[in-house]
């Protein structure tokens, strides 16, 4: 219902670049962070990290979000381990795809024009991404005990 | 069963059975809005109904999703899901 006709503001770094030109890194250099490193032997220790952080764009993307990445680097918590980095790299690319890779569970109902509750159901989906191509299976349970 | 392609820009396109031609989505920040037609089986019938479809990351793990129907541009209703991703 608040769904916003357009967004707000236009998202330029999104935006298709007409000049193709692919560029090696991006990103932002000599990011000064605390954190706790933790050893292989699971003892942490505290330390100033100097973190860069670049992502490679292709030629037909404009920019990237680089406040993402500082969000990215908050959101993982005060511990880093060598697992740890390896997750942020993932984080780095589109969330929304990753969001599909794996089993998701999903609660929904259907409202017909005057809002009434029609329908319940329950969804489970399960996504594989396999570099751009990405397949959902879904299986909806309805709160009628159908199933599709 | 949806067959995703995801193209430059944010762009993606989707196929699925009960979907007339291509799905065309658009992500911009946490948000994937969707256009399709989708067809509905209504009372033993099939009625082609248009589909605007905002999917909203809210975290890692959860998602929300709204979706309008409408039918020559009035509108027939409403589905509203919430995700939540297994860990």
């Amino acid at each position: 219902m608040n769904a916003p006709e357009r967004l707000p503001l236009p998202d330029v770094q999104s935006a298709t670049d007409t000049r193709q030109i692919a560029i090696g890194r991006v990103g932002i250099r000599s990011i000064r962070h605390p954190l706790r490193l933790l050893a292989a032997d699971g003892t942490p220790s505290m330390t100033v990290a100097s973190v860069d952080m670049y992502v490679g764009l292709p030629p037909e993307q404009k920019g990237t979000h680089m406040s993402r990445f500082i969000e990215i680097l908050e959101c993982h918590g005060r511990e880093l381990s060598i697992a740890r980095v390896a997750d942020m790299f993932d984080d780095m690319l589109e969330r929304l795809d990753r969001y599909f890779n794996g089993t998701v569970d999903a609660w929904g109902m259907f409202q017909d024009r005057s809002g009434k509750v029609v329908k319940r159901f329950t969804v489970v989906l399960r996504g594989t991404w396999t570099g751009d191509t990405g397949v959902l299976d879904e299986d909806f349970t309805y709160s009628d005990g159908t199933r599709e | 069963m949806w067959t995703l392609k995801k193209l430059p820009g944010g762009r993606y396109t989707g196929t699925a059975a009960d979907v007339l031609g291509e799905a065309q989505g658009q992500a911009a920040g946490n948000a994937l809005r969707w256009g399709y037609v989708l067809k509905l089986p209504v009372d033993g019938k099939v009625i082609e109904v248009d589909m605007d479809d905002w999917m909203y990351l809210v975290d890692d793990k959860v998602m929300i999703n709204r979706a309008q129907m409408s039918k020559f541009g009035f509108r027939l209703g409403a589905v509203t899901l919430s995700f939540t991703k297994r860990s």
